[in-house]
């Protein structure tokens, strides 16, 4: 799912092409997702087939979209979202079954049976690997649906971060290959230019370390533990306020040494080298 | 190995390397002890200066092993980790702004240009000083005293009380522990000093707080110790799980497990003689007494806290809420693959000795810190 995310990529197909740069239309983002929803980009460059070969390593490998995730696709192999919630919630009640019975009665026979059902590969494989969808359970079947298509990362956020990330990659390698190139001929100080676009490349390398951050983090969403445990049931019952506070608190403190961090290192740089009086000191 | 251990052998051993680590933790926090006392101990800033440098090399010890205790407890014991850092949020937030001050205190302080001037980071030390000892030690005491939370059949933690755990210092029996181990980390910065540095006038000074830190640490512990072996105890039956008060629990626990009672005892003597020694008499050794006496006594109060059949984290909410070692672990096998990264752990105290003993060769004096290249 973070993989059809990254890429915006809403339906599978084979043959996957890449979008080596993209932009979504603006006005569907945040957008309740449905089954008609499609990507919409208000333009992009395509690497044809390079997907499929990122993906399994076949330029005619078939990719799946996020689409194919929630609703299934029998031809390929995959279980649909709904399909996935339903057995998910089945092995939360045998779990609820399990802790009542082991309340009741620590040695009967109910509670020995669901023991042995956890223990089964059949359950385990089948049941317990999906625990976490059945938190989007829903007595109503179209509410259930509906649930299902919440089960997707941000797209426009984890399409824009991730392909930030690499653009910035892919700027670095070409950076410092000029750079090697130049200072192997010893033509490096005099290109005054090129030397202010390496100070300016600095903010630069943390903007792409931020965004695969966020790649990975907004991109796994909604999960702490992939199938297992939802977001919703692994963060702390913690008021908003409290939240609020904390984040300010950061923000105000982390500005604060970052000012001083960026003053203290002007002023080094400001000093510049010392002198050095040991020759073999170089 | 580690695979054919019970889950409970497991348990155990983790416990004590929470245990060691804890004990490692309380005796480094003489860094913290003697940020608190730069600012009287010193008559200039050359001298505050010199006793800045002497903490400064040594600061990191005491974070990286607060790093360390903090991620074994959160690997080894999820759900205390879960539960008391989400639920005591405001304690342990306090905590950890008061240590992000302090790195970067030490590394800013003397540098040309950082903003907010020498002497704010000087505050800042010292701010991370009192509250780091403090709140530590009221944290550990409710180890004890328990402390307002549930927790339900599928693991999720509330906390009961709206002050998210400050009420932890409206507790009487937490504070005389927050205020010992406050007043013990500045007997031990003391002892350090006295130890690293070589200047006659600031030995005189030095000695002459160690009666003023020293006796209301003893007074603190020794009331702390007196009710902890008079309360009752958070008791877990070894067969249901179920958790019971118990009379003197602790004070069983120190009978039922003499080995733990023996260390204990000695751990004490060696902190007293430590501080003793170091009084009465010209030795500057006395850290070499008072620090592994502080590490045995934290290392057998944590014992008498997890072990015997005890609830280490105790709710004051619902007695079945408490944490066991028991209930609160990981499973079976994240315990064991832990285990065999824990055989690291001889090779970070060997480390650690190895560059302490690297720094330490020689005490500090002012001379010395004009041609130091790094200065705190």
């Amino acid at each position: 799912m973070k993989f059809a995310a990254m890429e915006a990529l809403y339906e599978g197909q084979t043959q996957a092409p890449l979008v080596a740069f993209g932009i979504l239309n603006g006005s569907d983002l945040d957008q309740q997702l449905d089954e008609d929803s499609q990507a919409d980009f208000l333009m992009k460059i395509e690497i044809p087939s390079m997907l499929s070969v990122l993906a399994h390593n076949d330029p005619n490998s078939y990719v799946a979209g996020i689409k194919d995730h929630i609703m299934g696709n029998e031809e390929q192999g995959i279980m649909s979202y709904f399909e996935k919630i339903e057995r998910g919630y089945h092995a939360q009640q045998k779990l609820l079954a399990f802790k009542e019975a082991q309340k009741t009665d620590p040695n009967g026979e109910e509670f020995l049976s669901l023991k042995a059902e956890f223990k089964d590969p059949e359950f385990v494989n089948n049941y317990m690997r999906y625990f976490g969808y059945g938190s989007f359970y829903d007595d109503d079947p179209e509410q259930l649906k509906k649930n299902a298509f919440t089960m997707v990362p941000p797209i426009s956020m984890t399409f824009y971060a991730f392909h930030i990330m690499v653009m910035l990659g892919g700027y670095f390698l070409v950076f410092f290959a000029v750079f090697l190139f130049l200072v192997l001929r010893n033509q490096l100080h005099n290109k005054v230019w090129l030397l202010w676009a390496a100070v300016w490349t600095i903010p630069l390398g943390f903007i792409a370390s931020e965004a695969g951050w966020i790649v990975a983090e907004v991109g796994r969403q909604p999960w702490v533990i992939q199938d297992l445990m939802p977001v919703m049931k692994g963060v702390s019952n913690i008021d908003t306020v409290s939240v609020l506070i904390t984040f300010i608190l950061f923000a105000l403190v982390f500005i604060g040494l970052f000012i001083a961090e960026i003053s203290i290192m002007v002023k080094q740089i400001k000093i510049g080298p010392k002198k050095k009086e040991d020759p073999s000191n170089v | 190995m580690f695979e054919t251990l019970s889950h409970l052998a497991l348990q155990q051993y983790w416990w004590i390397i929470i245990s060691v680590l804890g004990a490692a933790l309380v005796l480094l926090m003489f860094v913290q002890g003697g940020q608190t006392l730069f600012f009287t101990l010193s008559k200039t800033p050359e001298e505050r200066t010199l006793l800045i440098n002497v903490l400064g090399r040594k600061w990191e010890f005491t974070f990286t092993t607060l790093v360390t205790f903090g991620g074994a407890f959160f690997a080894s014991f999820p759900l205390f980790y879960s539960t008391s850092f989400g639920g005591a949020y405001w304690a342990w937030m306090i905590l950890l702004f008061a240590f992000i001050i302090q790195a970067v205190s030490y590394e800013y302080r003397s540098w040309p240009g950082n903003f907010l001037g020498g002497r704010t980071y000087e505050v800042f030390l010292f701010i991370n000083g009192l509250l780091g000892t403090f709140l530590l030690g009221v944290v550990v005491a409710s180890f004890f005293t328990g402390s307002p939370f549930l927790i339900n059949d599928m693991n999720q933690s509330f906390w009961q009380s709206p002050w998210r755990g400050i009420e932890l210092l409206f507790n009487l029996h937490n504070l005389t522990l927050g205020l010992a181990v406050f007043f013990l980390a500045r007997t031990l910065g003391l002892l350090y000093f006295l130890n690293s540095i070589e200047d006659e006038e600031l030995q005189i000074r030095i000695r002459k707080r160690l009666l003023v830190n020293g006796l209301p640490f003893l007074l603190f512990f020794l009331t702390f110790i007196t009710w902890l072996m008079l309360r009752d105890g958070f008791a877990v039956h070894p067969d249901t799980g179920v958790i019971f008060m118990q009379e003197y629990k602790y004070f069983i626990n120190f009978i039922e497990m003499p080995v733990v009672l023996i260390l204990f005892l000695t751990g004490v003597v060696l902190v007293l003689y430590g501080i003793g020694v170091s009084v009465f008499k010209e030795t500057s050794k006395g850290i070499w007494l008072a620090g592994p006496g502080t590490f045995l006594t934290v290392f057998s109060l944590f014992l008498i806290a997890g072990f015997n059949n005890t609830a280490f984290y105790p709710s004051s909410s619902d007695l079945q809420s408490a944490i066991t070692i028991m209930n609160g672990s990981s499973s079976h096998f994240t315990l064991t693959v832990m285990s065999y990264t824990s055989l690291m752990v001889p090779f970070v105290f060997a480390y650690i000795w190895y560059t302490w003993r690297a720094i330490n060769r020689h005490k500090m004096n002012k001379e010395e810190l004009k041609s130091e290249n790094h200065i705190y």
